[in-house]
């Protein structure tokens, strides 16, 4: 069995990989153990109020690169550990058979040279399903230049894989991480949705997952604005299930590098732009330009709502869902729950509050049947909507969860 | 007045019986369990499995099975007030004549809404706070303490999950033991003892759970809002280990 100190290594170091989703995919259980839950299943919650929902873990922590924001950089003087391929599975088997786990989310340092790591990960998997017989969740990080053979195969064997964008831009990348090269990242990310694409017509199951990234904010001089276009390309042209956002930390004292860290206002307001493009029908360029950052006062919605009131008062009795969403305060689940109700009959302020919506924001955006109960106020409206930003993070539960499950207050658990 | 009731979903049923036939109607059920308010008339409701049979039929036709089905599941809930809110969401049902489930604007409604949502929340959370030990003889044990009686609403979950493995589940608040061997399952409703099991494996969990804790970022509020206090007692790594 692994050993405490190198659990320890390998997991401190997988730690700030933000991304920890266990849904999306629905593999069934073939006879062996496991199988994935299609909404996710948060299994404990660390003391920052992640969810663990995957057992993260470096196969290795030692690094031929040095990417100068990331502490497993070569030049950085720290601890190294490596696990061997049956280390890994046996704890992910110990692990998911006590349920403490919904699955592997398995990340390399680059070990050797690309392919040697690649190898190793692709050694793994290939146990962990056909030795060990496990159906659970397994999400595969790629190694950039890594043989797009073995990615391939990877992919018939995981749930979900995601090679790592990093940087907004090229050059960003050329700075901070002068081995990886955006073609090395790119590429593999387009021969993976297409190979899907693909398979989808033999109905066969391939990344059933999907793709996912992680972007790094706060380390190079990119605007809000360009990351959350690169995210709706990503989306769009590249098929990706979620765009992680991860706000940088100072793990250096390089001159290349910030010396604040990017904070988590930041990143939580482009989880909400994101979650707004995803969910909610609004293109990027409707909440930002291209070369602004998001307002750090109000969320997207509402600095949204403040500059366009043409749109505004909407009437809760009568708006359809698309419009009902773009009210301040008001989310998919609140909207839904309001075209229910209204089938039986007018719904009245009262209605509204009985069904326990709060109207703090909204009130001033919506009529019920033509009448309003809001402010005229410019002043009164924006204080309204700013939120101490305290009470906002622990908002956060929309940020790792679907609308779904957001639904029944789950969170956490993507 | 307050029905006093035996506490199954038939004793309600019958209180529902009762009630269009003496055209009165209470304004709470209870099962003894709960001290009443002084000066409230009770009236004891003797189950009567015809009664409740014939009154189980008109919502059956009124509603689809998924609903009924909610009606089950509301049952298991453990707040005190779910006789009086599944009995006021059936006579309302029955009055409406029609299904009203998403009608939220309406009390009783949204009430009942909410005791399903509880119950089926704190389920998907223990599908994931269930923790199992390893027995010497190879048999995973799980014990846990949920507010509501959620033993058989999981346990699908885990058989479809660990075919091949031998588990029990053991509700140490209302003394429910599922046990699945071979595919097969068996419930039990009586106290029984629950086991103390050491599992190397808790140790490295909690090795884990520690080290990918970001310190930059403590939120132990937030923590304590998804997975609640309540629910840390059987968690290895919220637990000091031996
Ligand atoms: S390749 Fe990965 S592990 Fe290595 S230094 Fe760069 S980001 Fe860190």
């Amino acid at each position: 069995m692994i050993s405490a100190e190198k659990l320890q290594i390998l997991s401190d170091a997988a730690k700030f990989d933000v991304s920890c989703s266990s849904s999306g995919s629905n593999r069934k259980n073939m006879g062996g153990i496991g199988n994935a839950c299609q909404a996710g299943i948060c299994h404990s919650f660390t003391k920052d109020g992640r969810c663990i929902s995957l057992l993260k873990i470096l196969m290795t922590n030692t690094c031929i690169y040095d990417c100068a924001y990331c502490i497993n950089r070569r030049s950085n003087d720290v601890p190294r550990a490596i696990a061997t391929p049956t280390e890994i599975c046996e704890l992910t088997m110990g692990f998911y058979k006590r349920n403490y786990i919904e699955g592997l989310f398995l990340s390399s340092a680059v070990y050797k040279n690309p392919d040697y790591t690649m190898e190793l990960l692709l050694e793994t998997v290939l146990k962990l399903r056909k030795l060990y017989g496990f159906h659970g969740y397994i999400h595969l990080k790629g190694i950039p230049g890594a043989d797009s053979k073995l990615v391939m195969r990877a992919g018939e064997l995981v749930d979900r894989m995601s090679f790592n964008v990093e940087l907004p831009t090229e050059q960003s990348l050329r700075l901070l991480a002068p081995q990886k090269t955006k073609k090395n990242i790119i590429s593999p990310i387009g021969l993976l949705r297409d190979e899907k694409k693909e398979r989808l017509s033999f109905k066969n199951k391939f990344l059933p997952a999907g793709q996912t990234t992680q972007l790094i904010v706060g380390a190079s001089p990119e605007k809000d604005g360009q990351i959350l276009n690169l995210t709706q390309a990503l989306y769009g042209k590249f098929g990706l299930k979620r765009v992680y956002y991860s706000s940088f930390v100072p793990v250096s004292n390089s001159a290349l590098l910030p010396t604040q860290p990017a904070g988590l206002l930041r990143e939580h307001r482009l989880y909400q732009a994101d979650w707004l493009i995803r969910f909610y029908g609004f293109k990027v360029n409707e909440l930002i330009g291209e070369n602004e950052n998001l307002s750090t006062e109000y969320d997207p919605k509402c600095a949204w709502a403040l500059k366009h009131p043409e749109f505004f008062p909407i009437d809760i009795n009568t708006a359809p869902l698309e419009e009902l969403i773009r009210i301040p305060g008001i989310g998919v689940t609140s909207a839904y729950k309001i075209i229910s109700a209204r089938r039986y009959g007018r719904l009245s302020l009262e209605d509204i509050l009985k069904m326990k919506i709060s109207v703090k924001r909204a009130i001033h955006f919506i009529t019920f049947s033509g009448k309003f109960f809001g402010s005229m106020r410019e002043n009164t409206i924006s204080q309204s909507l700013k939120l101490n930003v305290v009470a906002e993070t622990a908002e956060q539960l929309s940020l790792f969860s679907t609308p779904q499950i957001s639904a029944s207050v789950l969170t956490g658990e993507l | 007045m307050i029905y006093l009731i035996d506490g199954t979903m038939d004793g309600i049923f019958t209180a529902v019986f009762n009630s269009y036939l003496t055209k009165k109607f209470p304004s709470a059920l209870t099962d003894g369990e709960i001290q009443l308010e002084i000066g409230e008339e009770l009236v004891e409701v003797t189950t009567d499995l015809d009664k409740a049979q014939r009154v189980f039929n008109k919502l059956y036709k009124i509603l689809p099975k998924r609903e009924t089905d909610r009606i089950f599941t509301a049952i298991k809930s453990g707040d005190f007030a779910k006789f009086t809110v599944i009995f006021n969401y059936i006579v309302k049902t029955i009055d409406a004549g029609k299904n009203i489930y998403d009608k939220l604007s309406d009390k009783d409604v949204f009430n009942f809404d909410r005791l399903v949502s509880r119950v089926l929340l704190e389920a998907h959370r223990f599908k994931g706070f269930i923790r199992f030990s390893q027995a010497e003889n190879g048999v995973y044990y799980a014990k846990y303490f949920p507010d509501s009686d959620i033993n058989t609403l999981i346990l699908p979950h885990f058989v479809n999950r660990f075919k091949s493995m031998p588990f029990i589940l053991h509700d140490l608040n209302h003394d429910v033991v599922s046990a699945h061997v071979d595919g097969m399952t068996k419930t039990v409703r009586e106290k029984v003892i629950p086991l103390d099991i050491k599992d190397d494996f808790a140790k490295l969990f909690k090795t884990y759970y520690d080290s990918i804790f970001i310190k930059e970022r403590a939120n132990e509020r937030l923590m304590n809002n998804y997975m609640p206090k309540r629910y840390h007692k059987y968690l290895p790594e919220k637990n000091e280990l031996l």
